[in-house]
């Protein structure tokens, strides 16, 4: 815990630095359960509620689904000349579907599961500022491909859409495999045991459909999962 | 709540260490360390991305603690954004666009897996799309590029060979096919196969 630092009004979850007016969020989504689900995390966070569905100052726009497209169907993007006040939260957050909420207007995209309170409160902040934010694997791949664009080899399915993204776990060992460590280090660094570590690469392999380390790390960067 | 994310600042001097560490403070949910304790994330504040700076951040993530990098420049396109993150960089910034909040949440969005980016490069990614990217933008990195040779066995590595049968595929020795995957790992500092697949398909090269 950080000592001193915290002054004594901080609201939970609240950086104390934003003073007294915290912004509020309006969340759309795909479907009512969908909708009531991210009111709960969003009050769990400590972030209040908008009724108002137009962002203005002080109110963010979280549109939210299972994949990015079905979250950005869900509302009419605002028509921010700043790009303000958009957050977008899915399940799913593959490389394509990123772009195309980007051209409607979204630069702060969350997935899911990473939507802790404090990750969403910072996500929440970003999009009322018009910051960008999209999870590492799915922008490196955006990057990558812009400046080298593959046209995609005629009747193969695109890769990026069949893929079943993977648990924290898979994603924190596999992101490590490409970064070239064996499975002793990788072991050490999440404090388990190698067995372990051997056994969720065997899953994630199972998962990803692929045949050894190297074609597992290449098809996860290609959905843009690590 | 959980505990705060440790960050620690790397800059070109002193004063800027101290003023990007000061930045940071009254932020609850980060708490700038220095010396001995292990960050979560570092800070790397500098001028250009070029390839000293690329060594720094994978000196950075090579240590024990692997700490997330947020990269801080003075200078920011779609093509050093590009080496900095297929290097391992997990936030990037422009300096004149820094401010204390921005860069909280970039650490942040970091520890938590995501990639705090410029909204303009993010536009910018449309553009190119729209336009056809320019060829010769990947390879204006000195030696960033591939040969087709290497190119032709990486795509083979990425689609789960082994040696041999991408030997058998491209009518090359087992030793040909070794060696060309050798020569990458070396010209990239490339640990393994896994991590030189990672690489060339982060960095556009693939």
């Amino acid at each position: 815990m950080s000592p001193a630092r915290l002054p004594g009004h901080h609201v939970p979850g609240i950086p104390a630095s934003y003073g007294p007016a915290p912004v509020r969020v309006h969340v759309r989504a795909a479907n009512d359960g969908l909708r009531r689900s991210w009111h709960q995390r969003l009050t769990r966070a400590g972030i209040p509620l908008a009724e108002d569905s137009q962002p203005g100052p002080g109110v963010v726009l979280l549109a939210a689904g299972r994949t990015v497209d079905e979250a950005v169907d869900s509302c009419s993007p605002p028509d921010d000349p700043d790009r303000r006040g958009f957050l977008v939260a899915a399940q799913l957050v593959s490389p394509d579907s990123v772009l195309r909420a980007v051209r409607v207007g979204a630069r702060t995209i969350l997935r899911t599961a990473d939507a802790h309170p404090e990750q969403l409160v910072a996500a929440v902040h970003s999009a009322h500022h018009g910051d960008g934010r999209v999870p590492y694997g799915v922008l490196v791949r955006l990057l990558g491909t812009a400046q080298r664009p593959v046209a995609p080899a005629p009747g193969v399915p695109r890769a990026q859409q069949a893929v079943a993204p993977l648990t924290p776990r898979q994603t924190v060992v596999l992101t490590l495999v490409a970064e070239g460590h064996g499975n002793a280090v990788i072991a050490r660094a999440l404090s388990c045991s190698e067995h372990t570590v051997k056994n969720v690469i065997y899953e994630l392999m199972a998962r990803l459909q692929v045949r050894n380390r190297a074609h597992a790390v290449a098809r996860a960067v290609r959905a843009g999962l690590i | 709540m959980r505990n705060p994310v440790r960050v620690s600042v790397i800059a070109l001097d002193p004063v800027l260490e101290a003023g990007t560490l000061s930045a940071l403070d009254g932020f609850a949910e980060v708490r700038p360390v220095v010396g001995e304790q292990r960050p979560d994330v570092t800070v790397v504040v500098v001028d250009r991305v070029a390839e000293p700076v690329l060594d720094l951040l994978r000196r950075t993530r090579a240590a024990e603690h692997r700490p997330e990098v947020v990269l801080v420049a003075t200078e920011l396109g779609p093509v050093e954004a590009l080496h900095a993150i297929a290097t391992g960089a997990r936030g990037l910034l422009r300096r004149r666009e820094t401010s204390g909040p921005r860069l909280a949440h970039a650490v942040l969005a970091a520890a938590g897996g995501d990639c705090a980016v410029p909204p303009d490069l993010l536009d910018g990614l449309l553009e190119q799309r729209a336009e056809g990217a320019d060829p010769g933008v990947a390879d204006s990195w000195g030696a960033a590029g591939l040969s087709e040779r290497e190119r032709a066995v990486l795509r083979l590595v990425a689609d789960g060979h082994e040696t041999s049968a991408i030997a058998d595929e491209l009518c090359y020795s087992v030793r040909t096919v070794t060696t060309v995957l050798h020569n990458v790992t070396q010209r990239f500092r490339l640990k393994n196969r896994a991590h030189a697949v990672a690489y060339v398909l982060r960095a556009g090269l693939l």
